[in-house]
């Protein structure tokens, strides 16, 4: 018989206490598989959150654009008042779809086109040589003779595949006369 | 009665704690390699939050206060280049935003000189242009600025992002 150690006791195959047998193979590679799932989940967060910032980067830029919209627009409006025009001069196509750069002054037909950058001028526009995701839209609706409903609609595809849209709405009146 | 001892507690081979230990230190490095990266995103991600939020304050303030302003680069007003605006706001005082040390400075006067930065050292400005129409008193149109503005983070390992906006403002103060 083996003499009793005091200090550590071995592990005999009759006593049930003592027969531990480890982990197995089977049982690490489970625990492994969590942990890397796990891992893989919050890297996947990670870079879920770096491409939701690239998209909120495109809602802002787009929105933005739209409000550019907005502002010729309302800068046509007021050139009519200026100008001593019909209030309504300029949108004579009456209600429909119609597109415009910074600088147009008169609204042009929707050709449902992209916009482009100009990386020289930085300009957004329709003449520059890259092809941004953005396409702007600019809907004319008379709501009644002395009333129009302006709404800048920016429509873009994002990184992801989704389709977004900024929608902004002014009304003008015509209140000078 | 030794050598029964022996063998029931073996204790490891040198083999056996080499490959034990190469495969703990390939799992460390793919987990701590995991770690530094998932730290870069963070950091990159914060970054391109500082640029997109500086990008909206500085866009809202200057359209806030050019579609109540008038005077734009005329009666005393100089832009001597296009990163210059100088206008009056609706409380009467000579503003200037203009492009200084790669921030955005607002400045109350007339000239190009250092003055309130309203962008974050975070955030480096690369342009910033102004495109005016419409400004003279007689030329029957109303002022209409176009604001582009360029940025990126200051942080280089992001740099490579930059964003370009643009916005037009149209002066409500429309004279005639």
């Amino acid at each position: 018989m083996p003499r009793k150690n005091k200090f550590f006791k071995l592990p005999s195959l009759g006593n049930p206490l003592y027969s531990r047998r480890g982990q197995s193979l089977v049982e690490a590679l489970v625990a492994l598989s969590f942990l890397t799932v796990g891992f893989m989940a919050v890297f996947s967060l990670l870079s879920r959150s770096l491409s939701l910032n690239r998209s909120s980067t495109e809602s802002y830029v787009a929105t933005y654009i739209a409000a550019e919209g907005i502002e010729i627009a309302r800068n046509i409006v007021d050139t009519n008042g200026i100008q001593k025009n019909a209030w309504s001069y300029g949108f004579s196509g009456g209600s429909g779809d119609y597109e415009a750069e910074y600088n147009s002054r008169s609204l042009s037909p929707n050709q449902d086109r992209f916009l482009t950058y100009n990386p020289n001028s930085h300009i957004y526009g329709y003449g520059g040589s890259i092809q941004t995701p953005f396409k702007r839209l600019i809907r004319v609706t008379f709501v009644s003779q002395y009333e129009m409903k302006i709404n800048s609609i920016v429509f873009w595809t994002g990184l992801g595949g989704g389709s977004f849209r900024v929608n902004l709405e002014d009304h003008f009146m015509n209140w000078r006369t | 009665m030794k050598k029964n001892l022996h063998k029931k507690n073996r204790g490891f081979t040198l083999v056996e704690i080499m490959v034990s230990l190469g495969i703990f230190s390939v799992a460390m490095l793919l987990v701590v390699g995991g770690f530094i990266r998932s730290l870069r995103t963070e950091r990159q991600s914060s970054a391109f939050t500082y640029v997109n939020n500086n990008m909206s304050i500085v866009i809202e303030q200057m359209a806030r206060e050019i579609r109540t302003g008038f005077n734009f680069c005329i009666n005393g007003n100089s832009c001597p280049s296009s990163s210059v605006l100088s206008f009056v706001n609706s409380s009467g005082n000579t503003i200037t935003y203009c492009l200084e040390n790669g921030a955005v400075n607002r400045i109350i006067g007339s000239n190009c000189i250092p003055g309130q930065e309203i962008t974050s050292s975070k955030v480096s400005i690369d342009y910033l242009t102004f495109i005016i129409s419409g400004n003279q008193d007689d030329d029957g149109y109303p002022p209409r600025v176009t604001v582009l503005i360029g940025a990126k983070p200051k942080d280089q390992s992001s740099s490579m992002y930059n964003v370009n906006f643009q916005t037009t403002v149209s002066s409500r103060i429309i004279g005639a």
